[in-house]
């Protein structure tokens, strides 16, 4: 397990300092597959590498099974990294790439060999041990550097945005590989990319972060779901976002008015301060104008974009606002919509979700 | 390939093709133009003196200086023996051998010890962020703004008997009497190494320049010691760069004949020196030229395992 206390990192000094983190606690649990999310210059690759021991917090610490490491170099941490061009040295032939973090750790030369013969089997390159490093596809040097940094049997992998130069049907593939070395090293795993749906198909936790803050971490259920914050909700999946104003709450009730729609909710769904409410839009149904129960909107089709098993209704709505709706085509409302025509939507309360704006 | 070879490939190409052909090679010659120049040059200032100083090593010695126009083995016999003037009998020629062996031992010595300051120093340089980078070359180039001599001349002064050097040493308590620096083989080594310094910094500098850092951090990451790092990934990708500076330094230090001059006295002759005498006050003009050409095969010697160290890094995939 590896914790991370109120950790920041400022880069440079007086004027022209730039803070990366601020503030980020985080704990990763063991054999967990771990994943850092965000836009570019958030500061997820600067995360990286405090855990990795190249950058050094300015404040905070990195505990690792109740030591603090912050201060330790890398080559003394159980941490091993795929980096992001993947690194290999060049003039060494696979099996020598992937013996040298044994090497360094002085294991005997029988050891070593047979853990690289392992390794190589690992990511099914036991054809390949003696070529040198240039005359591979960026695939196959991939494979080599996760099972360079898998040999030592770290504690902890780091990656950063290990696919991202890879072509998307090799992608896939390596998601796919990704996903089964670490259930079979049973090690944790660090993931770093600004691939959202990446993220949420391959992850067991995720981190989201942005501007150097981290947003929240949860499931990729949870996150969907419950987003905390307006942009984990605008930044995971797709999703409509409405103004709410809040009339009164008395109790445990409270009367909120959405897009010019009255609605009771249960107090304790409303964060503190202002919000918006966030409606995914295959939640949304075509529906009867007047029904009871939810959110109702009525608007004019602004479009109908067809895309292969559902349909997208863009729909105007009265207040001027524009709302997207996910309907099913086997959806008998859907029938003689066209654009310019009247239509009503419903939202179920469970679909709303409040967030802080 | 000539061009009668060429031909009936050409016709059986499309013409496409065969236009494309013709373009390479019109190329291809147009190129040959721009190396004439070069060439030429070559062929003049350095394959023709070649070709006069092998000529002069086989014939005979005129005692006025210059050469007879006569075939002679003599000259080469006398690079490595002595003819006794009375009986005529051949015995190692110590003298030749001593300076012979002096210049390959000091150039060694001054190529590796180029090569232990020389390397961290390019190292040092090459991973300065850009902007001091240049300022650091720029302190690498000042030495060359004055004259080759004067710099040795200055060495000369501060290695002295009564030099800074010494004044400072004695001032410390660290000698009881002046030290006898000028004028050995030290004071040769330690010319030739400041001379030819900036030889080795500047290549290996380029190569460390091109050195991917993120190689270092991933030595690093898998638990490499800084000295591991060095010598498994760094030395390995600057291999170029260090037999080209090392080969800059000991070719001409084999070969210096200022350096020795000034510092080395009288007595302390390198081959460059030893010829130099024959041409001058030796009056032995073929025997200059066969010690000259025994200095040239002496370089090629050198040369042969540093190609193959190149090869054999450039082998197994161009
Ligand atoms: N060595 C550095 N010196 C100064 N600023 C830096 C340094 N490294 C990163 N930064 C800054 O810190 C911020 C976070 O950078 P970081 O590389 O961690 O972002 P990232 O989330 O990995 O982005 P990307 O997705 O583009 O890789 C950026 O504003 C960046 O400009
Ligand atoms: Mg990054």
């Amino acid at each position: 397990m590896i914790q991370l206390h109120s950790v920041s990192k400022i880069y440079g000094a007086g004027a022209g300092a730039v803070t990366a983190l601020s503030d980020v606690s985080l704990t990763i649990a063991e054999n967990e597959f771990f994943t850092l999310l965000g836009p570019s210059g958030c500061g997820k690759t600067t995360l990286l590498r405090m855990l990795a021991g190249f950058e050094v917090p300015s404040r905070g610490a990195i505990v690792l099974d109740g030591r603090d490491i912050a201060d330790l170099p890398p080559n003394r941490r159980p941490i091993n990294t795929v980096f992001q061009n993947y690194a290999l040295f060049p003039h060494m032939t696979v099996a020598q790439n992937i013996a040298f973090g044994l090497q360094s750790l002085g294991r005997p030369r029988a050891a070593i060999k047979a853990r690289v013969a392992e390794m190589l089997a690992l990511v099914a390159m036991e054809h390949l041990a003696d070529r040198k490093i240039a005359a591979m596809s960026g695939g196959q040097q991939q494979r080599v550097a996760l099972a360079r940094a898998l040999a030592p049997a770290p504690r902890i992998l780091l990656l950063d945005e290990p696919l991202s130069a890879l072509d998307l049907k090799l992608r896939r593939q390596m998601q796919i590989e990704l996903k089964r070395l670490q259930a079979e090293t049973g090690i944790t795993f660090v993931f770093v990319t600004h691939d959202q749906e990446e993220a949420l198909t391959m992850s067991d936790r995720i981190a989201v972060m942005g501007a150097g803050l981290l947003h929240q971490v949860a499931s990729p259920r949870d996150l969907y779901d419950r987003p905390a914050n307006r942009f984990v909700a605008g930044f995971i999946g797709e999703g409509n976002f409405l103004p709410v104003h809040v009339r009164s709450r008395d109790g445990a009730l409270a009367r909120v008015t959405i897009a010019g729609a009255d609605l009771t909710l249960p107090a304790e769904t409303l964060p503190a301060g202002e919000m918006q409410a966030l409606v995914r839009p295959e939640r949304i149904v075509l529906a009867p104008a007047g029904g009871t129960g939810g959110l109702h909107l009525s608007g004019v089709v602004e479009n109908l974009v067809y895309i292969g098993t559902d349909t997208h209704l863009h729909l105007r709505l009265p207040d001027g606002a524009q709302i997207t709706a996910r309907i099913g085509n086997g959806d008998p409302h859907l029938q003689g919509l066209a654009p310019g025509a009247r239509a009503a939507l419903a939202v179920p309360s469970d679909a709303l979700r409040l967030v802080p704006a | 390939m000539s061009l009668a070879d060429a031909r009936p490939a050409d016709l059986a190409a499309p013409p496409a093709r065969q236009a494309e052909a013709r373009k390479s090679r019109r190329e291809a010659r147009t190129r040959w133009w721009l190396a004439t120049p070069a060439l030429l040059t070559i062929a003049a200032l350095s394959l023709l003196p070649l070709c006069i100083v092998i000529l002069y090593s086989v014939l005979e010695r005129d005692s006025y200086g210059g050469i007879l126009w006569a075939l002679s083995g003599e000259a080469w016999i006398e690079v490595f023996f002595q003819r006794d003037i009375f009986e005529g009998t051949l015995a190692p020629a110590g003298a030749h051998l001593a300076i012979l062996w002096r210049s390959i031992r000091l150039a060694l010595i001054t190529t590796g010890l180029t090569l232990l300051i020389g390397v961290p120093t390019a190292y040092f340089i090459g991973t300065r962020p850009a902007h001091t980078r240049n300022l650091w070359l720029f302190a690498i180039t000042v030495p060359f703004w004055t004259s080759l001599l004067i710099r040795i001349i200055a060495i000369g002064e501060l290695i002295r008997r009564d030099g800074l050097v010494n004044a400072a040493l004695l001032q410390m308590g660290l000698i009881d009497e002046p030290l006898q620096m000028l004028f050995t083989d030290f004071a040769i080594g330690l010319g030739m190494t400041y001379v030819y310094l900036p030889l080795m910094v500047l290549p290996v500098y380029a190569a460390v320049q091109r050195l991917d850092p993120r190689l270092m951090e991933a030595a690093y990451d898998l638990y490499a010691s800084r000295a591991r790092t060095f010598w498994r990934v760094i030395l390995p990708l600057i291999r170029p760069g260090v037999i080209a500076g090392s080969l800059l330094v000991f070719i001409p230090s084999l070969g210096d004949y200022v350096t020795p001059r000034v510092l080395g006295g009288g007595s302390n002759l390198m081959i460059g020196n030893l010829i130099e005498l024959q041409f001058g006050q030796g009056r032995n003009w073929p025997l200059g030229a066969a010690l000259a050409l025994t200095l040239m095969i002496l370089i090629g010697l050198a040369l042969i395992p540093c190609a193959r160290l190149l090869r054999g890094k450039a082998a197994p995939h161009g």
